[in-house]
C-alpha cells in the first residue's frame, strides 16, 4: 500500500467514526410509517395512535395483549404499540423520544418514567391534560389513589396518567427469620441493624447475609428523604443530599456491609443478581421494588416463606418513599382526532377493570381507588398479600424534585453509590463530592 | 478547446457529486451543527437554547468525570497499542510461515472482528460473572478467589481492554499478514545468506517493507481506541464510579440521557480534535520511518 492510500484510509475512518456518532441521534425508528395515511377523516379506516413504551420481555406482551382487547373493543380507533428499548431515566426509550420530538416526528402517546416528567413536561411537548382529567368521569383526579399523581404533574399541571407504577418495599425471608428466632420485619433501622447481625451466618460459599443494599439511585432517594434530609433545594438549584441530615441510612447500611453483615452485588446485573440472592435465601432481607414480586415468587417458587413490609423508619424520621415506574403522556400538538382517540385510549386503560387486570398480571400497582374496592382485586390481595404493603406505603410518597435536570443528578449519583458500596469509600465525603459534581452539573444546565 | 475542458470538469464534478453530497450532509453538516452546539446550554427540548460561548469547555476543563473519561480513552488506546499489535503481528508472522492448517487458523483468528461487539460484550458479560461466569470458574480451579471483573473499579477497565484486543487482534493480524506476504523472498534470503539471524530479519527487512502496514495499524488502532464504547455499553455501563467512562460513552451519556446537550457537543469537538491531531503526528513521524514502495 502507498502513502496515499494509507492517508485515505486513515482520514476514511475518522469520518466514518463521526458518522457513526451522528447515527445515535438520527431520526426515529420507522414504526411512525404505519402511523400515517389512516387518518384521513372522509374514511371509515380507524384512527391510528401510535404509542411508544419501555418495559421488555414479558410485560411487553401483555401490554401488546391489553393493546388487542382495545382494539377489538374499539373499532374505530386502531392502537400501534411498539416497544422502543428500556423507559428507565436516560433509557433507549427516552432517548429515542427525545431525538423524536425534537425532529417533529413523535408517537402521539408515550411512556414516561416518573423522573423524566419534569423534563418533557418543561419543554413544552406533552399535551397538558388538566381540563381533560376534570372533565372525564373515570380519570378525574380524586378517582386516583392518594400520592398516585404525584408524578404526573408539572408546576400544578396534569401531563400523564399513571401507567406502569411502583414503590420500593421490604422484603424479608420468613424461614430465616424464625431460625434466627426474629417475629417480625424490623420496623427501624436500629432493629434493621441488629438483625441483620443476628441473620448473618456461615461462611464462604455459604455465608448468608442479614442485608443487601441495592446500589441504585431509586432506593438512594427514599433513603436520603427518610433520613430527614431532602435531594435538591427547594428552588432545584442546589444539591442537598450530601449534608449530614441526608445520609444516615446510607451510613447504615456501607456499616452493615463493613461488619460483614450485608454483601453488594455489582456490574451490569446487580439488579438482576440482588432478586436471585433473595430467592436463592443468601440475604435474608432486601429493599426492592414491588414490580419484582412476580419475579422473586417464581424464582422462589414456594422454597420457603417470605414477606414483604413497610420501609423502615430512620430515628424518628418521617417515612418518605419515591414513586418508581412510568406515566402516560399524550404528545402536544397532534391532530385532534388522534388527540380523542388517545384519550379514550388513556381512559380505557386506566379504567378500574383494565386497572385491574393490569395490575394483578403484572403486579404493578392498581392506580384508582375504585380498583381496590373490586372484589376480584381484593380477592387477589388475599392471595398475595405482598401487595397490600405497597398499597399502604403509598401515602408516603413524595414526588422527588421537579427538575427538569434531574436525570443529570441521578446519573451522578449512581457513579457515587458505587463508589461506596462497590469500592468501599466513606459515605459522606463521597456524597458531598457528588453534591459538587450535581452543583457543577445544575449550574451549567440551568433549564 | 476550452468546452472540452470544461466539459471533463463538470463531468469530474458530477461523477464526484453523489460522495460530495453524502459527505456534506452526512459528514460536514452535522460536524458544523455539533460545533454550534457546543456553544449552546440545551436540553433537546426547551425552545430556547441559550448561547454561552465557550462555558461549555470551561465546564469541561473543570469536570472530573470529563477528566477520568480522557485518561480512561487514553489508557485503552495505550492498551491496544501495547497488547493487541504485538500480538497482531505475531499471530501474523506464525500465519505466515506456510505451516499446515493456516487457512482454519486464519479463519478462526479473523472471526473475533466480525462479530458485533454488542453482541460479544454480552457473552463476555456472562464469561466475566462474578458467582457463576466461567473465567472465575476457572481460576477456582487454581486455588483463586473469584474476581469482580466488572464491578470493580480496579478491573473493571481491564475487563473492557480485555475484550477489545479479543475483537480487533483479528483484525490487525489480518493487515500485517497482507504486509507479510509481500515482502520480496528475494530480500529474505539475501539477507539469511549474509549470515542474518531470525531477529535481524525480521528487524531489518521484514518490518521495514511492511511499515505502510504497521504505520496503518497504528492510526487505524488509536482512532479505533479513542472510539471505544460499545463494550462499555454493555459490560459496564461507564461504572463502577466512572472507572470505564470513556470520552464517547462520556458524550453519549450526557448528551442523550441526561438530556445535557451543550457539554456533549464540546466533548465532541474535544474528541475530533484529539484524534485529528493524533493522526496528523502520526503522519508526521510516519514520515520518517515509512518506507513506501516505489
Amino acid at each position: 500500500m502507498n502513502r496515499g492510500m494509507m492517508v485515505s484510509i486513515s482520514v476514511g475512518t475518522l469520518l466514518s467514526a463521526l458518522l457513526a456518532g451522528c447515527g445515535a441521534s438520527s431520526a426515529p425508528p420507522s414504526t411512525q410509517s404505519q402511523a400515517t395515511g389512516n387518518t384521513d377523516p372522509g374514511s371509515n379506516k380507524p384512527v391510528t395512535v401510535t404509542f411508544w413504551y419501555g418495559i421488555g420481555g414479558q410485560l411487553s406482551q401483555q401490554i401488546q395483549q391489553m393493546v388487542q382487547q382495545f382494539n377489538r373493543t374499539h373499532p374505530g380507533i386502531h392502537v400501534v404499540a411498539t416497544y422502543q428499548g428500556s423507559y428507565s431515566g436516560g433509557g433507549a426509550e427516552q432517548q429515542k423520544l427525545l431525538a423524536a420530538l425534537k425532529a417533529g416526528d413523535p408517537p402521539d402517546i408515550a411512556q414516561i418514567e416518573v423522573h423524566s416528567m419534569p423534563l418533557f413536561a418543561s419543554s413544552g411537548k406533552l399535551a397538558d391534560i388538566t381540563s381533560l382529567m376534570n372533565q372525564s368521569a373515570s380519570d378525574r383526579p380524586t378517582n386516583f389513589l392518594q400520592g398516585m399523581l404525584a408524578s404526573t404533574q408539572f408546576h400544578g399541571h396534569s401531563y400523564g396518567l399513571p401507567f406502569n407504577r411502583s414503590v420500593p418495599v421490604f422484603y424479608y425471608n420468613k424461614a430465616l427469620f424464625a431460625s434466627a428466632g426474629i417475629s417480625s420485619p424490623p420496623a427501624t433501622w436500629g432493629q434493621l441493624t441488629q438483625d441483620a447481625a443476628k441473620l448473618t451466618r456461615g461462611s464462604g460459599d455459604n455465608k448468608v447475609y442479614g442485608f443487601e443494599p441495592l446500589v441504585d439511585w431509586w432506593p438512594w432517594e427514599y433513603e436520603v428523604m427518610s433520613s430527614g434530609g431532602t435531594i435538591l433545594s427547594s428552588d432545584g438549584q442546589s444539591a442537598t443530599f450530601g449534608q449530614a441530615n441526608a445520609v444516615g441510612i446510607l451510613e447504615a447500611e456501607s456499616k452493615l456491609v463493613q461488619s460483614g453483615d450485608a454483601m453488594v452485588e455489582s456490574g451490569p446485573n446487580y439488579w438482576d443478581l440482588m432478586i436471585s440472592d433473595f430467592a436463592h435465601g443468601k440475604v435474608a432481607m432486601d429493599i426492592d421494588s414491588i414490580g419484582s414480586a412476580g419475579e422473586i415468587a417464581s424464582e422462589i417458587n414456594h422454597k420457603f416463606q417470605w414477606g414483604t413490609a413497610i420501609l423502615p423508619t430512620y430515628q424518628g424520621h418521617k417515612l418518605e418513599v419515591p414513586p418508581g415506574g412510568g406515566d402516560i403522556a399524550m404528545m402536544s400538538g397532534i391532530p385532534e382526532q388522534q388527540q380523542k382517540a388517545a384519550w379514550t385510549f388513556m381512559q380505557w386503560w386506566t379504567s378500574p377493570a383494565q386497572d385491574a387486570t393490569w395490575s394483578m398480571m403484572t403486579g404493578y400497582l392498581p392506580t384508582q381507588t375504585a380498583t381496590v374496592n373490586l372484589a376480584s382485586y381484593q380477592a387477589f390481595l388475599k392471595k398475595n398479600p405482598q401487595y397490600q404493603v405497597a398499597l399502604s406505603e403509598l401515602k408516603y410518597q413524595v414526588s422527588p424534585p421537579a427538575s427538569p435536570d434531574y436525570l443529570t443528578v441521578v446519573q451522578d449519583v449512581q457513579q457515587g453509590l458505587q463508589a461506596i458500596f462497590d469500592e468501599g469509600k466513606p459515605v459522606s465525603s463521597t456524597m458531598q463530592q457528588v453534591a459538587g459534581q450535581v452543583d457543577h452539573d445544575l449550574q451549567s444546565m440551568g433549564n | 478547446m476550452v468546452i472540452a475542458r470544461w466539459r471533463e470538469k463538470s463531468l469530474g464534478w458530477l461523477m464526484i457529486a453523489p460522495y460530495l453530497v453524502f459527505v456534506a450532509v452526512f459528514v460536514i453538516g452535522p460536524l458544523v451543527y455539533v460545533a454550534v452546539l457546543s456553544t449552546y446550554r440545551w436540553n433537546l427540548l426547551s425552545p430556547r437554547p441559550v448561547r454561552v460561548g465557550f462555558q461549555n469547555y470551561v465546564y469541561l476543563w473543570n469536570s472530573s468525570v470529563f477528566r477520568e473519561s480522557v485518561t480512561n480513552s487514553l489508557l485503552l488506546a495505550i492498551g491496544m497499542f501495547v497488547f493487541s499489535l504485538p500480538l497482531g503481528f505475531f499471530f501474523a508472522v506464525l500465519l505466515n510461515m506456510k505451516l499446515r492448517g493456516t487457512v482454519i487458523y486464519r479463519s478462526i483468528l479473523f472471526s473475533s472482528y466480525v462479530v458485533p461487539l454488542t453482541a460479544s460484550g454480552l457473552v463476555f458479560t456472562l464469561l466475566l460473572n462474578t458467582h457463576d461466569g466461567l473465567v472465575n470458574r476457572v481460576l477456582e480451579q487454581f486455588g483463586r478467589q473469584p474476581i469482580d471483573w466488572l464491578g470493580s473499579s480496579h478491573y473493571a477497565l481491564w475487563s473492557v481492554l480485555m475484550v477489545s484486543v479479543w475483537q480487533y487482534v483479528g483484525y490487525y493480524m489480518l493487515i500485517f499478514l497482507a504486509g507479510l506476504q509481500n515482502v520480496p523472498e528475494a530480500l529474505m534470503d539475501s539477507c539469511r545468506v549474509d549470515g542474518g539471524s531470525r531477529w535481524r530479519t525480521l528487524w531489518h527487512v521484514t518490518l521495514p517493507s511492511i511499515s505502510p502496514n504497521v504505520f496503518f495499524a497504528i492510526v487505524v488502532c488509536l482512532i479505533q481506541s479513542f472510539q471505544t464504547f460499545d463494550q462499555v455499553y454493555v459490560m459496564t455501563d461507564g461504572g463502577p464510579d466512572n472507572a470505564t467512562s470513556t470520552l464517547t460513552y462520556y458524550l453519549f451519556s450526557k448528551g442523550f440521557q441526561m438530556a445535557d446537550v451543550g457539554p456533549a457537543a464540546a466533548a465532541s469537538v474535544v474528541l475530533l480534535v484529539i484524534l485529528a491531531l493524533l493522526s496528523l503526528l502520526q503522519m508526521a513521524i510516519g514520515r520518517r520511518w515509512v518506507v513506501d514502495e516505489p
